[in-house]
């Protein structure tokens, strides 16, 4: 699990990231298109909001070409085979798959491979990684519709901050 | 001059209606360089959530239909220029838009004339990604209250000095 270590280098992520991009029949391939109001601002903070804290029960980490996953769901391991092994990963603190993604032309691409998950356990993850995609790329296009809504000149953040200060202050006085 | 913040028919559908808030301003404009991919998308299709609602009674002197306009003048530096009696507020990095509203009263309460002045009041309802600091729903909510405050007493000096 060359992935374990606490941060592994970028040469590691670039040799696990060929590996299962170039070897044929190692990884298991998705793809996902992503809707953004604006595309490259929303890729850019797409990519931002997947690092900046936990996205649903994934934690991911990026490097400079691919974002990967260090932490993922507690699956239900009743129907594995390999419990143990499954159970040994999870306590040493790294998820018994390699997950990658990277974002090309509007689409996600994910890259995943896992000797130890079933098939349905594979699903599951991977479903619920789709889940909480499509529920961050909403929360991206809200952000910059937001952002719009509240884009000013620096002379209204001015005002704005004066005008909210004297609200507080009118608070303040007993009707 | 204020530079009139617009809101995009995504993030909340014109009403239907409000004729004037259904112009041609609901096209996105383009971002650096970047041309919108608005009609990937539904008017209304990325509403926000809705955090925090505050009611707040309309005492009988003031007349319900002033209340909107009189707050509409009030926070023209946060008015959403084609959302009637909607703002925009930034607290702690977040932004959110807030709308102000006199809810319509049922059909009996209008009948009986002093149900309606007694029960009328204003809503506000705070829309946005997460709920929303002290900032607004203390600091901004007492500044609305105090407003109204203001406003009921004016409006009560005016039928005082007026015979």
């Amino acid at each position: 699990m060359l992935l374990a270590i606490s941060q592994p280098k970028e040469t590691t992520i670039q040799y696990v990231y060929e590996q299962l991009t170039q070897q044929s029949g190692v990884a298991t391939r998705f793809s996902r298109p992503l809707s953004f109001v604006y595309t490259k601002k929303g890729t850019a903070y797409f990519l931002d909001q997947l690092v900046r804290e936990p996205v649903g029960p994934f934690k991911l980490a990026r490097s400079d070409a691919v974002t990967y996953v260090v932490s993922g769901p507690r699956l239900p391991s009743a129907y594995d085979a390999s419990i143990s092994a499954l159970s040994d990963s999870a306590e040493k603190g790294f998820p018994p798959f390699w997950l990658m993604l990277t974002v090309r032309r509007s689409t996600l691409h994910v890259h995943f491979f896992s000797s130890l998950l079933s098939e349905a356990q594979q699903k599951t993850l991977i479903d619920n990684l789709f889940l909480v995609v499509d529920q961050l790329v909403e929360r991206v296009n809200q952000i910059i519709l937001l952002e719009m809504v509240h884009k000013i000149l620096e002379n209204n953040c001015v005002l704005t901050k004066v005008a909210i200060r004297c609200l507080s202050q009118d608070a303040a006085v007993p009707s | 001059m204020f530079v009139t913040r617009r809101c995009s028919s995504l993030l909340s559908a014109p009403a239907a209606n409000a004729a004037h808030d259904a112009s041609d301003a609901e096209a996105l404009p383009v971002e650096d360089d970047e041309s919108p991919n608005a009609g990937s998308f539904s008017p209304g299709q990325l509403a926000c959530d809705l955090v925090f609602h505050a009611s707040l009674p309309i005492s009988w002197r003031l007349q319900g239909a002033r209340v909107l306009p009189f707050f509409a003048s009030q926070f023209e530096y946060l008015a959403v220029g084609n959302r009637a009696n909607t703002y925009c507020y930034k607290s702690k990095d977040a932004i959110f838009y807030i709308m102000f509203s006199v809810p319509e009263l049922p059909q009996a309460d209008k009948d009986d004339k002093e149900a309606s002045v007694k029960s009328a009041e204003l809503r506000i309802d705070v829309y946005g990604l997460g709920y929303p600091s002290e900032e607004i729903t203390e600091k901004f909510i007492q500044g609305v209250e105090a407003r109204l405050a203001k406003q009921t007493l004016d409006a009560l000096s005016t039928q005082l000095v007026t015979p």
